[in-house]
């Protein structure tokens, strides 16, 4: 079932610095909504408190009618929430297969002693490298993985877990050309059912996956709204440029 | 109450003298890791060391010449031993606990069975310098001097230290430092020098600790675990890094070494877990964590 | 194309000729040599269940020896008072680590790093400080002695070769306990948390549980081997449960390669053979020379000791 994510008021600081301030945001059911802001805004603060990774200083986290502002990362990977992380996080010693063998034997059930329908299992991480495009490197440990790939392999992961709540951080980072183009198939690809929140700083695109977007700047939301909305503000002009320029933050581009 | 107060008052100065000396230890060990991120385990060695050197310069009824002599020596071997730790455990910057551990704990092996060959094996006793020696009423119970003394070096110090931690801008170093070393280097202060210094002057205090401690603790082979597992027990309670949580610690533990053994003999073992235990379910990081890394 | 060099017959091949010249070893071998064999099982399987907890878990303890001893004076006050049939005493030593681990490991899961290395080194040394002074059970500091052998059916095992084949059943006992929860989903789900504990709680594994139970299946297979020990050598003493017998078998391991439980075990035999060899020269100095094989082996050692060598996907 389709869920969706609201912060209402949610604040954290870290001594005296308050990286993220009241923010307010609402992400609909099945919707790809993109988080974007200059450096420093709070973006990476505020997928932390969202996946649970840092606690709330004030306000609170609901995953569709559920309040999980209290609750551990674990209970709410439980639920169906799933990351990957600017930097990819991943099981360095083990092999590609391997770590997405992790994601998806916990999502089948209780980890035990015996391996219970192994075939399947291994089907499932054999769909899912496919998918990402890491099908020739199953058995390839992390520590040998190129950036890009390591990145595909942070994916595939979040995947294995079939998530309601998908985060993506800077899922694009560092990537070439052609990769970015497969992730882009591959968000457009996602299943309706599942709700899709992501950091990018690459607007190009942001604009072309994101159904809404919201601003950060400075820890609070500066807007939220359809791209296009975005894309003409003055106000998130003045955000990401300062105020003393006059050429378009964001060019439209002939599409080819 | 004032009967139990009465009847168990040398236990309890006893566990304020035993306190004072563990936070002297302490201080050492817990700085090191705050600020360096590095685990010394040593450092009761290195005490053992302290201790050797009062017994056998000062022999069993030291002198005061020789009790300052042997404190000078303890304040010179200390001193070089921490920059010898220290250069040791350079090239082992970027590995991990265990790495150390077990560096730490085979120079520990070595410096032990060194003292022993040196020394012999018999437990040596040592007596307070003449003048401390005798003992003094207090609240109606006789009670050693030179345990008071203690108590008073004791406090003298923590002053001193809060001091410097909070006045100076060496404190401000040592703070900025426990709460994000990298952050430090890039303004400009040389990590490997505030490490040697602190490696020094935590090690010099260990082996100062070792001869002010003669006349609690004496001088024997194994005195190093016994000692080392109280620092690190204090400085795991206190918080890694923080003064202020190694002085509670030391006390909080002196006590249970004192009152704890004096009220429930063998079972003390366990009250020390438990200390432990009930610290830690609490807060994991200690009483007065450090870093928030 | 050569049939020996088939991975997978190797994977089966070269267990398999091992077992059987452990089995075989009493047939061809001096009483002396069995005996020490003996003590290289014992001891091999305290390193091997250390090297679930350090070397596939990544949680390094330096009090191991404290299941390990509390298992070897259970079975010993057990075969003393109540009886010697076997398996009994070996059970009671079992369950007694496992206890044991159970009551210290839920304190000792709550720290990591740093607090989880200390926090068992003081474990090690408060369970040592209890052996040394509980005399009316364990003896005080001089150790249970009087251990009578071992009976099956009735009969004292007392020859060196019959005791050899006791102990190296329960060996393969305990050993395929440790080598099933290495192999098993679990296990994996272990050298994630290894490799990465947050992202194992990101995907919704309750790592502290599982870290738990491992803490608690290592310390009942150390427990069961001091069982064995209490067998073998009908002699408990504080300094099985101290820190040198926590140092040799963390030595064990990591000469054994950390994830490797095999190799562990073939630490554990390097160990003993070198302590039996230079224990007479060293004329009580033993510990100067394990202080500078520590400090020799950190510095050797590039990628660190606990430095997981890459597999290639299989074997534990």
């Amino acid at each position: 079932m389709t869920v969706s994510l609201s912060c209402q008021g949610l604040s954290r600081s870290f001594g005296a610095l308050t990286a993220v301030d009241g923010v307010d945001l609402a992400v609909e059911p099945g919707s790809r909504h993109a988080l974007i802001g200059p450096n420093g805004a709070g973006k990476s603060t505020l997928m932390g408190l969202v996946t649970g990774a840092l606690r709330a200083s004030a306000g609170t986290v609901r995953l569709g009618d559920e309040d999980i502002t209290r609750m551990s990362v674990v209970r709410r990977a439980r639920l169906g929430i799933s990351q990957t992380m600017q930097h990819a996080s991943l099981f360095t010693s083990l092999t590609t297969a391997e770590n997405v063998l992790l994601a998806v034997q916990r999502k089948q059930g209780r980890v035990g002693l015996l391996s219970r329908r192994r075939a399947e299992l291994h089907e499932r991480v054999a769909a899912l490298l496919a998918r990402t495009g890491l099908s020739g490197r199953d058995s390839v440990v992390v520590g040998a993985l190129s950036h890009g790939e390591r990145k595909q392999l942070e994916l595939a992961v979040a995947l294995a877990c079939e998530p309601r709540l998908l985060l993506l951080d800077e899922p694009a980072a560092g990537m070439a050309p052609e990769d970015s183009g497969r992730l882009v198939t591959l968000i457009e690809e996602l299943s309706a059912d599942v709700t899709v929140l992501f950091v990018e700083h690459d607007l190009d695109l942001v604009f072309r996956i994101a159904t809404t977007v919201t601003v950060l700047h400075l820890g609070r939301v500066l807007l939220t709204g359809a791209p296009q909305e975005v894309r003409a503000s003055a106000a998130v002009q003045e955000a990401y440029l300062g105020s003393g320029r006059d050429e378009p933050l964001f060019t439209e581009r002939a599409e080819a | 109450m004032g009967a139990w107060f009465d009847a168990n008052l040398v236990s309890i100065l006893n566990g304020a003298a035993i306190g004072c000396l563990l936070f002297i230890l302490a201080i050492g060990l817990s700085l090191v890791f705050g600020m360096m991120d590095v685990l010394n385990l040593a450092h009761g060695a290195i005490f053992l060391v302290g201790a050797y050197l009062g017994w056998h310069i000062g022999g069993q009824d030291p002198t005061w010449t020789t009790f300052l002599l042997a404190l000078a020596a303890a304040l010179g071997a200390g001193l070089l031993a921490g920059a010898g730790m220290s250069l040791l455990t350079e090239p082992l910057r970027n590995r991990s606990h265990l790495d150390q551990a077990l560096l730490t704990l085979g120079v520990a092996l070595v410096v032990a069975e060194l003292l022993s060959m040196a020394f012999g094996n018999d437990v040596q006793a040592v007596n307070a310098p003449p003048g401390l020696d005798s003992t003094v009423r207090v609240f109606g119970s006789v009670y050693p001097t030179y345990r008071l003394v203690l108590i008073g070096v004791g406090v003298v110090f923590a002053a001193g230290l809060w001091i410097l931690v909070s006045r100076t801008m060496i404190g401000a170093v040592i703070r900025a430092t426990v709460a994000d070393r990298d952050m430090v280097s890039t303004i400009g202060i040389d990590n490997r020098k505030v490490k040697l210094a602190v490696f020094a002057v935590g090690s010099a205090l260990a082996a100062i600790a070792g001869v002010l401690g003669g006349p609690i603790y004496g001088a024997r082979p194994g005195l190093d675990s016994t000692v080392l597992i109280l620092a690190l027990v204090v400085v795991v309670i206190g918080g890694l890094g923080s003064v202020r949580g190694a002085l509670v610690g030391a006390l909080i533990i002196g006590q249970i070494e004192s009152l704890g053994r004096a009220l429930l003999a063998d079972a003390a073992s366990f009250l020390l877990f438990g200390a432990l235990a009930v610290v830690l379910v609490l807060r994991p990081r200690g009483l007065f964590a450090g870093a928030t890394r | 194309m050569n049939a020996a060099m088939n991975p997978a017959v190797t994977r089966v091949a070269v267990p398999a000729v091992v077992w059987l010249g452990l089995a075989a070893a009493p047939v061809f071998l001096a009483p002396y040599a069995t005996t020490t064999l003996t003590r290289m099982l014992v001891f091999g399987l305290l390193a091997a269940s250390l090297a679930l907890l350090v070397g596939i878990t990544g949680l390094p303890s330096l009090g191991h020896a404290a299941y390990f001893g509390t298992g070897a004076y259970a079975a010993g006050w057990f075969a003393k008072n109540v009886s010697a049939q076997a398996p009994l005493s070996l059970v009671v030593a079992a369950l007694a680590g496992g206890a044991a681990a159970a009551v210290t490991g839920w304190v000792a899961i709550r720290a990591s790093g740093v607090f989880f290395l200390v926090l068992t080194l003081a474990i090690g040394e408060i369970v040592l400080q209890l052996a040394e002074t509980w005399e009316p059970v364990t003896g005080g500091s001089n150790g249970l002695y009087g251990i009578p052998a071992v009976t099956i059916g009735g009969a004292p095992v007392s020859n060196a070769g019959y005791l050899y084949w006791f102990v190296l059943a329960v060996f393969a006992v305990g050993f395929a306990a440790l080598w099933l929860v290495a192999r098993s989903p679990y296990g994996t789900a272990l050298r994630g948390i290894r490799d990465n504990e947050e992202r194992m709680r990101a995907l919704g594994y309750p790592t502290a549980l599982y870290k738990y139970l491992v803490f608690v299946v290592a310390g009942t297979v150390a427990g069961l081997a001091g069982g064995m020990l209490a067998t073998q050598q009908r002699l408990v003493t504080p300094a099985d449960l101290g820190f040198t017998t926590a140092a040799l078998a963390l030595l064990a391991v990591i000469i054994g390669g950390a994830g490797s439980l095999w190799g562990a075990c073939v630490g554990a035999a390097l160990v003993i053979i070198v302590r039996d060899s230079l224990g007479p020269t060293l004329d009580g100095h033993g510990p100067l020379v394990l202080g500078l094989v520590f400090v020799l082996v950190v510095y050797l050692m590039p990628r660190g000791v606990a430095g997981v060598r890459l597999r290639r996907g299989g074997a534990p």
